[in-house]
């Protein structure tokens, strides 16, 4: 099994060389990042890339994530990024925190189940591509798992905390946070928040963006009750508010949107040899997301489009020797979304965009690893998954009407996810990854019951369509690495064949219903869509002091007739050449993105320019008594260079020349 | 037999100021089924046929199409009568003319569920003083023919449930088209039926039956339309009738196309239909 584990040091830029032989094990950045960062080391492979990566504290993580391989992010605001995995995006892969299934409350995807982390609280990122990410959900294209921190038990009793407060030029934005920490032997809690505020950003050529700013605080608590020697009971709670959450790609800003999550889990350890542990957690998760013009002076009208979601689910996973893995799980989600206009001297105009409706999921996952030998290894996981899906009963079934269906009839499908790995060492520098799965996925909300929801990018409205069968991906992968004493590379080549690809089409002689909107356009299962591609990486150490990481990630991708898919990246490189000395760190990094000239015109793609962008930063650590204090300076788009990504809806062009500082306090 | 008229006479003011209070006045007042869902207009005699009629429609009569169930009485001894040859003529008294509009009679000579029904399309509103419904009745029981009048208030539907329009491109004629039911349309699917008739004179409005219809459901405010809308098709005496879909609440314009031979001859009437 491919597994990229990422290991994400989310609070504080950690003056850590690539190779760890080369921090001096007395310095202070070494001690930070033993006591800071729990290192959860479940893979063998983890992204080396993106730890080099690691972003200053100012970074939130969206930040950390368009770092990652094979993660590229759908752009429609300063805020809220939507990430794909090679080119997947929601719906095809499963993104999760802490394993709890969560669904947007947005029909525009404006909050993506990664907002609702900050590096404050968030341990780890884990990304693992197609079926091989399978084992908490049904996926076509991978799972996107984010990590809650959580507090550690001690022998003594310890506290720690942290305080930091960041600012960028660029927006006006600030950033402060907090985390503070208490443990002892039985019991430890951690709590954290973040508060965020940015004004309009500026563009390339000092080009204002208009509503791109935000506001936004989130917290987090977790308590962790240690019952006896083998069991552990842990509670959290995280909550996120945003505010005036610009999102200029789009018609409508978010004026307010908050979410819930609370969980309880249950661990316990076994002291036989073949179990290890049993671990329970039951979830409940609610997001409110309203939709707000009031901002907008092009509004033709006043409209409300609040969105609601809720899960309530659980999950029971057996891990054992031998990488085995038995895990049973079951949500419900429940998601709704409305519109409400208000024409001058008219009544009022109510529509249900997405009718209420239900998603029961039950899902059995089995994982194991086979040991031919000591060098060569083979690991399956599988899946299946017993959805349903139905409307209420209500107003949005009655809109449905209008199309002759009868969206309250129960949609059942039986999902099916295989992967088995085939990993080969030569050698100790050589190593050979061999990976053929199946995955499936179900058609989301939107696809099936969505009801005259507005696509800005092709400027169409988009009606369900309940009979769409679920999406199957056969999908290969290659990985050949190898590793030297100063040098070290990666190549992936991944194939997916995708069945039932759900595209969309447009019906003719059908109205729209957006104000501006062209037609209206609905979903099919088409024969199949191809996607493959290649993702490479190569470090070096250079001179004492100096380390180079290069990484490339290319998708290519199409229909069965040779139609390019929609918001697909072209080739993009990202390098970064860095040196440390002492206690001080730079970094000079440069991206790098081709045109993408393979666009799909229906769904309102644009040709890319290709474009360089060169970041500088620099960090120093100052060690007061048993305190640190963190210096970070960055300059970012130096060049001041004007451009956007491929996947950024509406083409708005990203950050210009940004000038950033942080500042933090570790005790 | 003048005693007789002037008492009948008589008995008719009483009777007719009465019923101008509540509908409770004589003990032989007939109980229309469905006794609830339908408002008293008001009664009369028809002189000569002895009887008395009591008017009802399921609302207050209003500018457009209005059905009315007609109750007839032997005005002797106030038994239900269901049996003859019963028809209205409405009229509009301006004073300096008079004309009619166009109305629907039953061409049965027995009552259903005791009624008489008659459809009207009021083409104007009116007080009780300009508006009148004209009845005759021959009374199968008694072999007798006689008329009343009847004095109605019209009130305009808001919106307008009428719309008139002169086609050039059928001979100047002077059209009425009157929408049917969707009194509480829902968001979904909704029956949609016209009646339109023609006007030939001012006695003489014949349904039209050889338009072609076709409808195009739109919110004003928005510009869009709805999907998959069944337009209206003649059905009989100039009725037609289709399905309108409307995706949410609000304010909808039903947009008419109307042809005649293949040829467009109107697309510019509409009604309104507010969903709340």
């Amino acid at each position: 099994m491919k597994r990229f584990l990422i290991i994400i040091a989310a609070c504080f830029f950690i003056q850590q060389s690539l190779w760890s032989q080369n921090v001096s094990k007395d310095s202070v950045v070494k001690t930070i990042h033993l006591e800071e960062v729990s290192i959860c080391d479940e893979s063998s492979d983890k992204n080396e890339s993106f730890s080099f990566y690691r972003n200053s504290k100012l970074a939130n993580t969206e930040d950390i994530l368009s770092r990652m391989q094979g993660v590229n992010l759908i752009k429609r605001g300063a805020y809220g990024l939507e990430p794909t995995l090679r080119s997947f995006s929601t719906g095809q892969t499963n993104l999760t925190i802490d394993g709890m299934r969560m669904y947007g409350a947005c029909t525009d995807k404006m909050d993506p189940v990664s907002i609702y982390i900050e590096p404050v609280n968030l341990k780890s990122i884990q990304v693992t591509n197609g079926a091989a990410g399978a084992l908490e959900g049904s996926t076509i294209g991978g799972q996107i798992e984010m990590h809650l921190k959580e507090p550690g038990l001690t022998c003594q009793k310890q506290s720690s905390g942290q305080i930091s407060q960041a600012y960028s030029t660029v927006n006006n934005g600030s950033n402060s946070s907090a985390i503070w920490q208490q443990s002892s032997n039985k019991l430890a809690y951690r709590v954290s928040g973040t508060f965020r505020k940015a004004d309009n950003y500026k563009a390339g050529s000092s080009k204002l963006i208009p509503n791109s700013g935000y506001q936004k605080a989130n917290t987090s608590a977790a308590l962790l009750f240690k019952v006896n020697t083998s069991q552990i009971i842990k509670l959290d709670y995280l909550g996120d508010w945003g505010k005036n959450i610009g999102y200029p790609a789009l018609a409508m800003d978010v004026g307010t949107a908050s979410a819930q999550i609370i969980a309880f889990t249950h661990r316990f350890t076994f002291s036989e040899k073949f179990l290890q542990r049993n671990e329970l957690k039951i979830y409940y998760n609610d997001i409110i997301h309203q939709m707000d013009d009031t901002h907008r002076s092009d509004s033709p009208m006043h409209m409300d489009m609040p969105g609601w979601s809720s899960t309530v689910g659980f999950y029971n996973e057996l891990t054992g020797a031998k990488n085995f893995k038995i895990r049973l799980d079951f949500h419900r989600a429940y998601t709704r979304a409305d519109m409400t206009m208000y024409p001058v001297g008219e009544p009022i105009m109510y529509m249900q965009t997405l009718p209420e409706n239900n998603i029961n999921d039950m899902g059995l996952a089995i994982g194991r690893t086979f040991y031919l030998n000591k060098k060569q290894q083979i690991n399956i996981n599988g899946r299946l998954d017993y959805f349903t899906q139905v409307a209420i009963f209500g107003a949005g079934s009655k809109q449905w009407k209008v199309f002759n269906t009868d969206i309250t009839e129960t949609q059942n499908n039986l999902l099916k996810n295989i992967n088995i790995s085939y990993v080969k060492q030569f050698k100790a520098s050589t190593h050979i990854q061999m990976n053929f799965g199946y995955g499936e996925r179900i058609p989301t909300s939107n696809e099936r019951y969505g009801f005259y929801l507005f696509n800005k990018q092709d400027q169409f409205d988009y009606v369900g369509n309940l009979k769409l069968k679920p999406e199957g991906n056969y999908q290969a992968e290659l990985i050949f690495k190898q590793q030297y004493k100063k040098i070290e590379y990666s190549v992936n080549l991944f194939y997916n064949h995708i069945q039932n690809y759900i595209y969309a089409y447009r019906l003719k002689s059908y109205s729209q219903m957006t104000i501006g909107a062209f037609g209206l356009k609905t979903y099919k299962n088409i024969e199949h869509a191809v996607s493959e591609g290649f993702e490479g990486t190569v470090k070096v150490q250079l001179l004492q002091g100096f380390s180079y990481i290069g990484s490339v990630k290319y998708v290519y991708s199409q229909t069965y007739n040779g139609l390019p898919l929609p918001l697909i990246p072209p080739f993009k490189l990202q390098q970064a050449l860095r040196y440390n000395f002492k206690l001080y760190q730079f970094q000079f990094e440069h991206d790098y993105a081709m045109t993408q000239e393979r666009i799909n015109l229906d769904y309102g793609d644009r040709v890319t320019p290709s474009f360089h962008v060169f970041n500088v930063r620099a960090s120093k650590n100052i060690r007061i008594k048993s305190s640190v204090l963190q210096i970070t300076l960055a300059c970012e788009n130096i060049l001041d260079t004007n451009y956007r990504e491929h996947l950024d809806i509406g083409s708005i062009p990203r950050f210009g020349r940004n000038f950033l500082i942080s500042l933090s306090y570790i005790f | 037999m003048k005693t007789f008229l002037k008492s009948l006479l008589i008995a008719a003011i009483t009777l007719f100021t009465f019923s101008c209070k509540k509908d409770t006045v004589t003990p032989q007042e007939p109980t229309p089924t469905p006794t609830e869902s339908l408002l008293k207009i008001g009664e009369t005699y028809i002189l000569g046929a002895k009887a008395k009629a009591v008017v009802y429609s399921d609302k207050a009569l209003v500018t457009g199409y209005n059905v009315i169930y007609v109750a007839l009485y032997d005005s002797i001894d106030g038994s239900r009568l269901s049996d003859g040859h019963f028809n209205v003529t409405p009229m509009m008294d301006m004073g300096s003319m008079m004309h009619s509009s166009p109305v629907e009679n039953t061409e049965d000579t027995i009552t259903t569920g005791g009624y008489f029904k008659t459809s009207v399309v009021f083409i104007m509103p009116g007080t009780s003083t300009e508006w009148s419904l004209n009845m005759m009745f021959n009374n199968h029981k008694n072999g007798l023919t006689g008329h009343g009048e009847l004095g109605v208030d019209v009130v305009s539907s808001t919106p307008s449930k009428c719309v008139s329009t002169t086609i050039a491109l059928d001979s100047n004629a002077k059209v009425f088209i009157s929408l049917i039911g969707l009194a509480n349309p829902i968001v979904g699917i909704n029956d949609f039926e016209i009646v339109i008739h023609k006007k030939l004179g001012m006695m003489n409005f014949p349904a039209i039956e050889n338009y072609t219809v076709e409808i195009d459901p739109e919110m004003p405010s928005m510009g869009h339309s709805s999907p998959n809308n069944v337009n209206p098709v003649h059905i009989g005496k100039g009725h037609y009738t289709g399905e309108v879909n409307f995706t949410m609440t609000g304010l909808w314009n039903v947009n008419l196309k109307i042809y005649k031979n293949g040829t467009l001859i109107s697309s510019d009437q509409y009604f309104e239909i507010t969903l709340h």
